[in-house]
C-alpha cells in the first residue's frame, strides 16, 4: 500500500514533465478527427508531432503509418492498426496492442500517407532506426537521413559511426555524414570534406557537392574547391556512363539475339519467311502468364518451369503450322509470306479475345528483381542479366545441337540439298516439320524469358518481327553465328547512338534503320554470307 | 447487264427502305473505337461502356419513346480508317450521334469528315492536348488545364520538384502538352537546363538509357520529378525498368497522364507504389454515384474484378449529357439539341457537377492519385471543378484565342479576342 502511494506521488510529481511534450497516445486520440478528415496540411503537422515523440510505440506507429497499416475506424474515427484478412481487417490498438476485433473492408480507411507526409515520417523513423539491432534498418536509416540532413541528424550520424561495426552500414553512414556536412556544417568542415572525400560517384554526393558549388552565399574558395572536385569526378562519371552504354548495348543485343534466334532457323536455315515468328514469342510469354496464374507454385518456380513448357507449346504450334500451311508452300516465298502474315493476325486476334487486349502482368520473382551494380553508376538490372545468360546458353546449346546431333546433321543435309539427302534415306518431310517446330519452340522459350523485360500483350509479336529480321539480314541468312554478330552489332549500335540524341530516341532508331539499309547495299548477304552452291538456293 | 441494274436498283431501294424503317423506330448510336490493333488495349473498354450505357437507357424506356441501337465499327487502330469508318457511320448507317476515338491523331483524322458532313457530332472521351474546338466534337476528357497543369503544380508545391524530366511518346498529344508544360515551368522560374525532354517511338521497349539518364539528373543537386506522357503499351517495359533500377517514388516520382486503373491491371504494381497519375476520375473516389457506376459496370461485363477508369467516366458523362439534351429538345437531330446542351449538367462520379461549356469542354475536378499495390489509386489531392480551356493561356499564340459556340456573335472555335476574328479552319 505504501509502495502504491509512493508511486502515485511520484506520478503526480512527474506528470507535468510529460504534459509539456505530448505523448503518442494523446496525439492519436486527440487528433483522430483531423487524421480522418484527410487534409494534407493538417496531417503533415500531426505527422511532425508524432515523429517528435519518443514513446515505446513511436517506432511501430511511424512504420505502420508509412506502410499504410495505420487506419481510422469510420464509425468513430478511432485510430487503429489494421491488418488485412480475407474479408476485411483485423484491428488492434496501436498503443496497447489490444485486439479490437475484425471489420469489413469498407469499415476502416487508411490514414493518409502520401509521399509529402511520408517525407515527414521517414526522418523520425530513421532517427530511431539508426540504433536498431538490424543492420539493414541502420543502412536504410542512414540513406534516409542523407536526403534531408539537419545539424541534429549529423550529430546522430557521427554518434552512430563511432559504434558501427558492419562495413556496409559504416560506408552508408560515412556517405550520409558527408552529404550532411555539405548541407549543414561550417566552411572549414566543408573545405576539409571536399579535400578528403575522394572522387565519389553517387548521384546524391555529387548533388550535395553541386549544391555547395551553386551556393551564392558560400565563400569563393569553397565554391572553387567544390567546382574543382566536380571537375575531377566528371571524367570518371563520363567513363562509367560509357561503360553503362556498353552494358546496355550488350543487354539489348541479348534481347535481340533471343528474339531472333528462332527465326535464324525457320528463315535462316529453311528459308521460310515466317511473319508469324513474333506470335510464337507471344505464345511463350502468355504460357508464362498462364503458368504463373494457374499453377500453385511461387512466381520464381513458375518462371523456371514455364521455360520448358513454353518451348513445348510453341514447338507443337510450329509443327501444326508447318503441317497445315507451310509445307504446301515451299519454294514460294511470296505466298509463304502472305500465309504466315495471315496466321499472325489470326493468332493476335485470338489472344486478344481470350486474354483481353490488356497487357498481362508477369511477376518478377524476388530473386530476380533489382539490379547488380558495380558502382553507383555502372550496373545492370538482374532480369536483364538473366536474359543475357539464357540468350548465350540457347545460342551455344543450339550450335552444339546442330553440329553434333544426328538430327542436326540431317537438318543441314536437307537444307543443303534436299534431293541427295532423300536418296541417303533421310525422311525430308519429317526433318522439315521438326526443324520448323524447333525454330518455333525456341521463339516460345524466348517469349517466356523476355516477358521479364518486355510487355506481354497481343501486339508484342508485331514489335519484335522487324528487329528480328534486321538481325538475321545483317548477320547473314543461314548462319547462327551471323545471328549472334548481327544482334551484337544492332544492339550495340542502338545503345551507342541513343545517348547522342538524348531528347529524341525516335531519331536514334531511325538512324540505325538507315545504317542497316546502307549496310545491306554493300553486303547484301550479310556479314556471314554463305558460300558455295547452297547459297544459290 | 440489265438484270444486274435491276437487281442493284432493288437492293438500293430495299436498303433505303430499311434505313427509313430504322429511323422511325430507333435512335442509332455510332461507336467508333478500335477493337483490334495497338489501341484495342484501351478502346475496347470504351466500346463496352457505350454499350452498357445504351443498355441502361433502353431498360429505362429508351429515349423519346424510341429504343437506342448501337452501330459498332472497328477502325483497327488505323488512323485513316477512322475517317472512312466515320463516313460509313454517318452516310451509310445514318447514326444520330457518335462516341469514339482515343488518340488525338485519330480524332484529327475524323474531323474533316464530320465538318464536311456537318450533321452528326462526336463525343470524344479522352484527355487531350487542347488547341482545338470543333462545332461537331464534344471534348468530355480533360484539356491541359484540367490535368497537366494541376499535376505540375502538385510537383512544384507539394513535392518540391526542381528538375523536370518530360518523357513522352512521339506524337501530337505529348508534343503539344510538353510544349505547354515547358513554357509553364519556365514561367514558374524553373531554369531551361533543369527541363529534360525526351520522345520515344510508340511501343518503345528498351528504356535502359532513358531511365539511367533520369537517375543521373539528381546529380544536379536538385529534386527530380518525371512527367510522363508515354502512351500505350510502352509503359509496361518503362515501369519494369524503373522498378528494376530501383527508382522509388519518394526519390524520383513519376506522374503519368495516360496510365489509369485499366493500364495498371496489366502491370505488377508492387514496385510502383507511390508513383502518381493525374486524372479527373479514379475508381477509388468515394461517392454513391461512383459505387453504383462501378457495380453496374462489373455486372454488365460479368466480372467483379474489372476496373473503371477516367475515359469511361468521360464516356458516361458525355452519354448522359447527350441523352438529357435530346430529351430536352424532343429531337435526336443535332441542330435541334445543340443549343440545349450548353450549360447542361450531370453529376461527376467523383462529386460535383460536369457542366457543358459553350467551348464544348466540361467542368471537372482534378484528382491526383498515388499507385497502391492493389492496382488502385490513393487520391492525394482533389480540386473543385475546373472549367476546360480549349486554348491554353500558357502559349503566346493561343492565349488570346477562345471558343464559344453558344454566342451567336462569336459562333466559332477559334475566336481571337484581339483581332475579333475567327481564323482559318472551322475548328
Amino acid at each position: 500500500m505504501l509502495r502504491l502511494l509512493t508511486l502515485l506521488v511520484a506520478l503526480v510529481i512527474l506528470s507535468p514533465a510529460w504534459a509539456s511534450a505530448q505523448s503518442l497516445g494523446d496525439i492519436l486520440a486527440g487528433r483522430s478527427d483531423d487524421l480522418a478528415a484527410g487534409k494534407t496540411a493538417t496531417i503533415k503537422e500531426i505527422a511532425a508531432d508524432v515523429a517528435a515523440t519518443r514513446d515505446p510505440q513511436t517506432r511501430d506507429v511511424l512504420e505502420g503509418w508509412i506502410d499504410g497499416r495505420l487506419h481510422y475506424r469510420r464509425s468513430d474515427n478511432l485510430i487503429v492498426f489494421a491488418d488485412k484478412t480475407e474479408s476485411g481487417y483485423d484491428l488492434s490498438d496501436p498503443i496497447t496492442g489490444d485486439a479490437l476485433g475484425s471489420v469489413g473492408k469498407k469499415d476502416t480507411k487508411k490514414v493518409k500517407n502520401s509521399t509529402p507526409i511520408k517525407a515527414i515520417l521517414r526522418p523520425g523513423l530513421a532517427a530511431l532506426d539508426l540504433s536498431s539491432v538490424d543492420p539493414e534498418k541502420r543502412l536504410s536509416a542512414a540513406e534516409q537521413i542523407s536526403k534531408k540532413p539537419t545539424v541534429q541528424s549529423l550529430a546522430l550520424l557521427e554518434q552512430a559511426l563511432a559504434t558501427e561495426t558492419v562495413a556496409g552500414v559504416q560506408s552508408a553512414l560515412e556517405t550520409a555524414a558527408l552529404i550532411a556536412t555539405f548541407a549543414v556544417s561550417d566552411a572549414a568542415d566543408k573545405l576539409a570534406a571536399l579535400e578528403t572525400m575522394g572522387d565519389r560517384l553517387e548521384p546524391s554526393v555529387r548533388g550535395a557537392v553541386q549544391r555547395v558549388a551553386n551556393d551564392k552565399n558560400a565563400a569563393p574558395e569553397i565554391r572553387e574547391a567544390a567546382q574543382a572536385r566536380l571537375a575531377s569526378i566528371e571524367t570518371r562519371v563520363a567513363l562509367n556512363n560509357f561503360g553503362n552504354n556498353i552494358l546496355f548495348g550488350l543487354s539489348q543485343a541479348s534481347v535481340l539475339l533471343l528474339s531472333a534466334i528462332g527465326l535464324a532457323i525457320t528463315f535462316g536455315v529453311m528459308r521460310v519467311i515466317n511473319m508469324a515468328h513474333g506470335e510464337f514469342v507471344m505464345i511463350g510469354a502468355y504460357t508464362t502468364f498462364v503458368v504463373q496464374t494457374s499453377l500453385p507454385v511461387s512466381s520464381g518456380v513458375g518462371l523456371l518451369i514455364s521455360i520448358p513448357i513454353a518451348f513445348a507449346v510453341a514447338f507443337i504450334a510450329g509443327v501444326i503450322l508447318e503441317r497445315l500451311v507451310i509445307r504446301f508452300l515451299y519454294g514460294r516465298p511470296l505466298e509463304t509470306l502472305l500465309a504466315t502474315f495471315g496466321v499472325s493476325l489470326v493468332l493476335q486476334q485470338s489472344f486478344r479475345l481470350i486474354f483481353t487486349p490488356q497487357n498481362r502482368p508477369i511477376v518478377t520473382p524476388d530473386w530476380l528483381a533489382g539490379n547488380l551494380s558495380l558502382n553507383p553508376i555502372l550496373g545492370i538490372t538482374t532480369p536483364r542479366l538473366f536474359v543475357f545468360g539464357i540468350a548465350l546458353a540457347v545460342f551455344f546449346g543450339l550450335l552444339l545441337f546442330l553440329q553434333r546431333s544426328r538430327f542436326g546433321l540431317e537438318m543441314r543435309a536437307v537444307t543443303q540439298n534436299r534431293a541427295i539427302a532423300k536418296t541417303m534415306g533421310i525422311n525430308s518431310s519429317r526433318v522439315d516439320y521438326l526443324t520448323f517446330g524447333l525454330g518455333s519452340g525456341i521463339a516460345g522459350l524466348a517469349g517466356a524469358v523476355l516477358s521479364q523485360v518486355l510487355k506481354t500483350n497481343p501486339d508484342m509479336g508485331t514489335d519484335l518481327i522487324i528487329p528480328s529480321f534486321m538481325v538475321i539480314v545483317v548477320g547473314g541468312v543461314g548462319s547462327l553465328w551471323g545471328a549472334l554478330v548481327g544482334a551484337g552489332l544492332v544492339g550495340m549500335a542502338t545503345k551507342l547512338v541513343e545517348p547522342l540524341f538524348p531528347n529524341n530516341t525516335l531519331l536514334a532508331t531511325a538512324i540505325i534503320l538507315v545504317a542497316v539499309i546502307g549496310f545491306i547495299q554493300f553486303r547484301p548477304r550479310g556479314l556471314f554470307a554463305q558460300k558455295g552452291r547452297s547459297a544459290e538456293l | 447487264m440489265k438484270k444486274f441494274l435491276i437487281a442493284a436498283g432493288a437492293l438500293v431501294s430495299a436498303l433505303s427502305a430499311n434505313a427509313a424503317l430504322a429511323e422511325d423506330d430507333t435512335i442509332k448510336v455510332g461507336v467508333l473505337h478500335s477493337l483490334s490493333g495497338t489501341m484495342a488495349i484501351s478502346e475496347t473498354t470504351l466500346k463496352d461502356t457505350v454499350l452498357m450505357m445504351i443498355d441502361e437507357q433502353n431498360k429505362a424506356g429508351g429515349l423519346l419513346g424510341k429504343q437506342l441501337e448501337a452501330v459498332v465499327v472497328d477502325p483497327a487502330s488505323d488512323w485513316p480508317l477512322f475517317a472512312e469508318k466515320a463516313r460509313e457511320l454517318i452516310e451509310i448507317e445514318g447514326v444520330d450521334v457518335m462516341f469514339g476515338c482515343w488518340t488525338s491523331v485519330s480524332r484529327k483524322s475524323v474531323l474533316p469528315v464530320i465538318e464536311e458532313l456537318a450533321s452528326v457530332p462526336l463525343f470524344y472521351p479522352v484527355q487531350y492536348e487542347g488547341e482545338e474546338s470543333s462545332k461537331f466534337v464534344f471534348y468530355t476528357g480533360a484539356a491541359p488545364n484540367q490535368q497537366a497543369i494541376p499535376a505540375v503544380d502538385y510537383y512544384l508545391e507539394e513535392l518540391g520538384v526542381e528538375s523536370f524530366a518530360l518523357l513522352g511518346t512521339d506524337y501530337v498529344y505529348p508534343r503539344t502538352t510538353n510544349t505547354i508544360l515547358e513554357q509553364y515551368l519556365l514561367d514558374a522560374g524553373i531554369a531551361a537546363e533543369d527541363i529534360f525532354v525526351n520522345y520515344t517511338p510508340f511501343g518503345h521497349s528498351d528504356w535502359q538509357t532513358i531511365v539511367s539518364t533520369v537517375k543521373d539528373l539528381s546529380a544536379s543537386g536538385k529534386k527530380v520529378g518525371v512527367i510522363s506522357t508515354i502512351n500505350g503499351d510502352a509503359n509496361v517495359p518503362f515501369y519494369k525498368e524503373l522498378a528494376n533500377q530501383g527508382i522509388s517514388a519518394e526519390d524520383i516520382p513519376v506522374v503519368a497522364f495516360s496510365v489509369g486503373e485499366e493500364e495498371l491491371s496489366g502491370l505488377d504494381t508492387g514496385p510502383l507504389v507511390g508513383h502518381l497519375a493525374a486524372w479527373n476520375y479514379f475508381q477509388s473516389a468515394e461517392a454513391d454515384v461512383n459505387d453504383e457506376f462501378v457495380e453496374t459496370w462489373q455486372s454488365f461485363i460479368g466480372n467483379d474484378e474489372r476496373v473503371t477508369n477516367d475515359p469511361m467516366e468521360a464516356t458516361y458523362i458525355g452519354f448522359k449529357l447527350w441523352a438529357q439534351a435530346v430529351e430536352a429538345a424532343g429531337s435526336e437531330t443535332y441542330a435541334d439539341w445543340r443549343p440545349e446542351i450548353y450549360g447542361m449538367s450531370v453529376p461527376n462520379l467523383t462529386g460535383g457537377e460536369a457542366t457543358m461549356l459553350p467551348n464544348h469542354h466540361l467542368t471537372k475536378p482534378v484528382l491526383i492519385g498515388e499507385i497502391q499495390d492493389d492496382g488502385q489509386f490513393d487520391i492525394v489531392s482533389q480540386t473543385t471543378e475546373v472549367p476546360g480551356d480549349a486554348w491554353t493561356d500558357f502559349l503566346a499564340a493561343s492565349a488570346t484565342r477562345m471558343s464559344d459556340w453558344a454566342d451567336s456573335e462569336v459562333d466559332c472555335g477559334n475566336y481571337d479576342t484581339e483581332t475579333g476574328e475567327c481564323f482559318g479552319q472551322n475548328y
